[in-house]
């Protein structure tokens, strides 16, 4: 107890020298904190955009044998996905009722059916473009939301029946989908509806599950459905083994398999190249930083030369000599540690801001990354906090060390009679 | 009663060939007050290194309550079994005379209570009062480190205080005072106090007065 006791009284006796240990200890961790915290986040945007541009996967067709529905749903039974999102848009007729814009009903197609597999919806209900006003999305089969327009013109509500049947395809059948709930359109360019051609007007668009537009395909027209498969990989590195299983189930030579890999280089290639520089600048750090600390240790140990001479005179054993600096050490760094952590954290996170809008501008501006970039966390976790702690503890102990061997080499009888 | 026994100590420096010390034969009692005296190169700081258990003799054996000194812990012999006062003072100077005080009763792991009112009693013995006391010891005067020298070296209640000039920055009164305080530890408190001088007054102090002549130690009275 005497020896922290001591410790602490050691540290106020001789506040010149240890404001300097201070304050070149407090440097050195607020620089690793900042770097260590600018590291973090680009990792965690090169994460980011590993996982969405990485892992999603396309096929590209560029022969007239485009793969059919069946075709993509049998590509999306792998092992190698994490996710499949299936999105399509296909053609019918109403059964009974009347569609926005159409002036003398016909046998042409007067609904378009929209469906996707994500439970956010479409991109326009995220981007707010539309939203829904009454009721919820579809979630079970056969449900649909409708507009708002579409709903006051045939007079329909949340549960309402909507018979929907083929168009010019020759086939029989007709579905029958509950109105689970209604949207409002907020875009401000308009329906795009022209008198007589339905299918111009967005508000006669019915929003679906993929489910349930696969169960009903046989409604699509002669002039086919328009869809777009996209495929999540668990493991971005596994993009060749997809590749090879999707030939193996009969991809065509002539669809090409491919990532986003331009938009993932255009975001990453910045982020990587700071990741590099805060890495050299921490190095940098660590060494100097370690360099100047062991340097003014061994100074500072000179300086105490002689009361290591007089304590061990009066007795005190070498480890306990050897304790007592070590503890001053320890609480000079655990104050330096507590003030380096608030003050780096304060200024890495305006810095790794500035570095993700960077970051962002450099990306491509209609790809969404904006989006992405936003929701990367900067702030200090407590893995960061350890490390640092840790970093900082094997600091004091490298600088205390080397004082300390410099010092006890000596005899206390040798220190007292240079002294005397 | 003998608490320390030198038996044919000699003490020569590493890479030199002269012995400092030549075959010094000396018991020491407890009770007494031993004074050595001799000129400056004669022996007496290396006499002084071997007896605190600073240094070891490099041929005979120091035995301490029959112990050699060789085998023993030499720093709880220091911290616990021996007082010393350095002719230099060697006290924390950045440190108050009241802290070096406790720090050497915390080293010599003394269980007493109430340790500051004991420490300044002892240093009040010496001639320091409590704002003195509380002073840094850079800030003392050589006469008062050299009492909280004193002060510090009895204060672990240690069996023998050895003294190297205690008196050498003191006047007349005060050196009076001081030896009395150091004869009072050995008459009365049974403690055997060696002193190392050049000073013939002092020298009036001595149950035992020796000689110390180019290493070699003659008793003289």
């Amino acid at each position: 107890m005497y020896l922290f006791q001591n410790a602490v009284r050691n540290i106020f006796r001789n506040k010149g020298r240890n404001i300097i240990l201070a304050l070149i200890t407090f440097l050195i961790i607020f620089a690793v904190t900042v770097s260590f915290l600018i590291s973090g986040s680009t990792k965690s945007i090169i994460s980011n955009a590993r996982a969405q541009f990485g892992s999603q996967v396309f096929i590209v067709s560029a022969g007239a044998k485009e793969p059919e529905l069946s075709d993509y749903l049998k590509y999306g039974e792998s092992d190698l996905l994490q996710k499949m999102e299936l999105s399509m848009r296909s053609y019918g007729r109403l059964d009974g009722l009347r569609a926005l814009d159409e002036e003398i009903p016909d046998e042409n197609a007067n609904v378009i059916l929209v469906s996707t597999s994500r439970t956010d919806l479409s991109e326009e209900f995220r981007k707010g473009l539309r939203s829904i006003a009454q009721g919820s999305a579809p979630e079970k089969k056969d449900e649909c939301l409708v507009s708002e327009d579409f709903a006051k013109l045939n007079g329909l509500s949340v549960g309402s029946r909507v018979k929907i049947a083929p168009a010019g395809t020759g086939k029989d059948g007709t579905a029958a989908l509950t109105v689970s709930g209604i949207y409002s359109d907020n875009s401000i360019n308009g329906t795009g509806g022209q008198a007589g051609m339905p299918l111009y007007n967005r508000n006669n668009e019915m929003i679906t599950t993929a489910e349930t537009a696969i169960a009903i395909d046989f409604i699509a027209n002669s002039t086919g459905r328009q869809f777009e498969a996209a495929y999540f990989l668990k493991n971005p590195d596994s993009l060749e083994d997809f590749e090879k299983e999707l030939r193996d189930k009969g991809l065509p030579p002539d669809c090409s398999v491919t990532v986003n890999e331009e938009e993932y280089k255009q975001v990453v290639g910045p982020a990587e190249k700071l990741s590099k520089i805060s890495n050299i600048f921490l190095m940098i750090v660590l060494a100097l930083g370690a360099a100047v600390l062991v340097l003014v240790s061994v100074m500072s140990m000179r300086e105490r030369k002689y009361e290591v001479g007089v304590l061990r005179a009066m007795g005190m054993k070498k480890g306990n000599v050897i304790l007592g600096m070590l503890t001053e050490t320890v609480l000079i760094t655990a104050v330096c540690l507590a003030i380096g952590l608030g003050g780096g954290t304060a200024a890495a996170g305006p810095a790794a801001e500035i570095l993700t809008q960077q970051t962002v501008k450099t990306g491509p501006s209609d790809s969404g990354q904006e989006e992405n970039f936003q929701t990367v966390e900067i702030r200090m976790t407590s893995a960061a906090a350890v490390e640092i702690s840790l970093v900082a503890l094997v600091l004091a102990g490298i600088s205390s060390a080397a004082g300390i061997l410099y010092i006890t080499r000596f005899e206390p009888n040798r220190i007292l009679s240079e002294r005397n | 009663m003998e608490v320390l026994k030198l038996e044919q100590v000699s003490y020569q420096y590493a890479g030199t060939a002269k012995k400092v010390l030549k075959d010094i034969n000396i018991e020491f009692e407890s009770g007494k007050l031993y004074v050595v005296m001799g000129k400056s190169g004669a022996g007496k700081s290396t006499l002084l290194s071997l007896i605190s258990g600073l240094d070891l003799c490099t041929s005979g054996a120091m035995l301490f309550e029959g112990r050699d000194m060789k085998t023993l812990d030499r720093d709880c012999y220091r911290a616990k079994s021996i007082g010393v006062i350095f002719q230099g003072y060697n006290l924390l100077t950045n440190a108050t005379a009241l802290e070096n005080i406790l720090l050497s009763m915390n080293i010599s792991g003394s269980r007493r209570k109430n340790k500051k009112e004991y420490a300044l009693q002892i240093l009040e013995k010496v001639g320091i009062d409590q704002e003195t006391a509380e002073r840094k010891v850079l800030k003392l005067s050589g006469g008062e480190q050299q009492r909280v020298g004193i002060a510090r070296a009895i204060s672990h209640d240690p069996d023998i205080i050895i003294a190297d000039e205690p008196t050498g920055n003191l006047d007349g009164d005060t050196e009076k005072n001081i030896m009395e305080i150091l004869q009072s530890l050995a008459h009365e408190k049974g403690k055997c106090v060696i002193v190392v001088t050049h000073s013939k007054a002092v020298s009036g102090y001595a149950d035992e007065l020796w000689g110390l002549n180019a290493g070699n130690l003659v008793f003289l009275k």
